[in-house]
């Protein structure tokens, strides 16, 4: 019932502005990591105006793309040596998205030409993966499927088909999920509109993910003040040990 | 009831955790033994980045051998001075192997490493142990008094420098020796989220030659401080140490240990024996599986470690 209300809210305060094309919302921008933490699922949606209302042949798709903060990451290749499995080759990707999730109403390669998936990186194979090293197209490639494969087996990368539907040529929604697994930092959801396969409008918002409350305390103490997090590491396990060595005698 | 592990990054259900840490307090409780070398494998088979469970594990064994050495040193079973240098060889080994451990996560490696160096101590200790004891239940069974065989230190560890005199184990051997033991101790807890008691305990009794009524509180004096140093090392380093995962774990290991130690008093001590073994090779089959198994995708992922 809230997100009715959230999408009538969004439709209302459109169709005063009438100079762009597309404008969306999620129900969610500040998402914080508690103790409880077991992931988070947001609901984006938004209205279109079609500048040409009233020409019903008009074909419109829509991509939503969520991105999460770049990070640098390693895909290593392990090979059998004496028996046993173990990593030899590997690829540096310096800014692969920490989270990526694109959901359209049509297959990516469909939605518009290459040049602007590309320009956009609008889907797994449009994204700028960038390396350091020197390597043939094809062992990029095959070290580029495989971060996305391991990627989407985390459920950090998303793809959905038909993850977006537009009602009545007008209302638009889209289920964004992020696993507890999702790296802090912030967030983009970016939605395209196409119509006969040229880029009308988009629009974008930001999502924020930070650990927060004691978590994010914990973490932070970690990486900022380390030894002294070492030493209340062992200065809490002395204590309890002495503890539960204490009540133990009884 | 999940919980998120701020360290670790994953979230865990709290009575798995607690549930591990009890299962494992029961087991070490039973057998007298620290538990890191099932605790540290369990955490990795569910889930927490190797990394991490070792860190995380030397922190806990910390708090499970102070409750230990407490019992002890209460009724003098620890050799301090035995142990000082003991500790001394400790903090070599540990800077050492957190340094290596460091190296070895940067290339992506350090997963490998631990799984080796599981399958190949685990492997050894398990096997000897198994041997040893089914000797002793067939020995006890054709009720053959059997004195055991005292240790004299003859030729080259009587021959080594720097000799000193330990009143408590009333011995008079190189002070080389316990650090030399020392340091591969707290080489292997860096590296593998052990205390290091599975060396230790045989290393005294068979090297140093001393007497079994100060070598398990020798040993657990020796293994709280060289587990604090690897806990300290690998939170300057790698900021690997899940303090919320730790007190959860020592919480059920307290409870497991008190019921495990009842169960133990009532087996004998070469069925004991026999049954560690059995556990110890079970773990070392798992580690040696996953090593020899084709992965489901040869390639992974991760972050870039600096």
């Amino acid at each position: 019932m809230k997100r009715v209300v959230l999408i009538l809210a969004a439709l209302l305060a459109f169709s005063s502005a009438h100079a762009a094309g597309l404008v969306s919302d999620i129900s969610e921008r500040q998402i914080e990591i508690r103790y409880s933490f077991a992931g988070a699922d947001l609901l984006l949606f938004g209205a279109i105006k079609a500048p040409e209302a009233d020409d019903p042949d008009a074909e419109l798709d829509i991509a939503v793309v969520v991105r999460g903060p770049d990070l640098p990451t390693v895909v290593r290749r392990k090979e059998r040596v004496a028996g046993i499995w173990v990593n030899t080759d590997s690829m540096l990707f310096v800014n692969a998205p920490g989270y990526y999730a694109v959901a359209s109403t049509r297959p990516v390669s469909e939605l518009a030409g290459r040049d602007i998936l590309e320009a956009n990186e609008i889907g797994f194979d449009h994204l700028q993966l960038a390396i350091t090293q020197r390597a043939t197209p094809e062992e990029n490639n095959v070290f580029r499927q495989a971060l996305v494969r391991n990627k989407l087996r985390d459920g950090l990368y998303s793809s959905s088909v038909g993850g977006v539907q537009i009602r009545e040529a007008a209302l638009f929604r889209t289920d964004v999920i992020l696993p507890a697994n999702v790296p802090v930092g912030d967030y983009r959801a970016e939605v395209y509109l196409f119509k006969d396969g040229a880029l009308l409008s988009r629009h974008s918002s930001e999502i924020n993910v930070d650990k927060s409350g004691f978590e994010r305390w914990v973490y932070t103490f970690a990486q900022e003040y380390s030894a002294l997090y070492g030493l209340t590491a062992v200065l809490i396990a002395l204590i309890s040990g002495w503890i539960a060595g204490t009540v133990a005698r009884h | 009831m999940p919980i998120y592990l701020p360290i670790a990054e994953i979230s865990m259900n709290a009575f798995l955790i607690i549930g591990m840490g009890a299962a494992v307090g029961f087991l070490s409780g039973m057998f007298g033994v620290g538990g890191g070398f099932l605790m540290t494998p369990l955490l990795i088979f569910s889930g927490v980045p190797p990394a991490v469970a070792v860190a995380t594990e030397s922190n806990e064994i910390t708090a499970a051998s102070v409750s230990g050495a407490l019992a002890h040193w209460r009724r003098g079973g620890v050799d301090i001075k035995m142990g000082t240098v003991l500790i001394a060889g400790g903090a070599i080994g540990s800077v050492i192997g957190a340094f290596a451990f460091k190296e070895l996560r940067a290339i992506g490696q350090v997963d490998l490493i631990i799984a080796l160096a599981y399958v190949f101590f685990l492997g050894s200790i398990g096997a000897i142990m198994l041997w040893e004891s089914l000797r002793s239940i067939r020995r006890s069974s054709r009720a053959e008094a059997q004195t055991p065989q005292k240790r004299d230190h003859t030729g080259w560890i009587h021959r080594l420098p720097f000799k000193m005199r330990f009143r408590r184990s009333r011995l008079y051997i190189s002070a080389l020796l316990p650090l030399a033991i020392g340091a591969v101790v707290g080489f292997l807890a860096a590296i593998m989220g052990v205390g290091g008691g599975f060396i230790m305990v045989p290393a005294m009794i068979y090297i140093l030659g001393m007497p079994t009524n100060v070598v398990v509180g020798t040993s657990l004096f020796q293994i709280i401080f060289v587990t604090a140093t690897v806990t300290f090392l690998h939170s300057v380093n790698t900021q690997t140490v899940d303090v919320i995962l730790a007190v959860m774990l020592l919480f059920g290991a307290v409870i497991g240990a008190q019921m495990g130690a009842r169960v133990g008093l009532k087996l004998k001590a070469e069925q004991l024996r026999a049954l560690l073994a059995l556990l110890v090779l079970g773990v070392c089959g798992r580690m040696a599986y996953g090593l020899f198994l084709r992965p489901s995708d040869i390639y992974s992922i991760s972050p870039v470690f600096g």
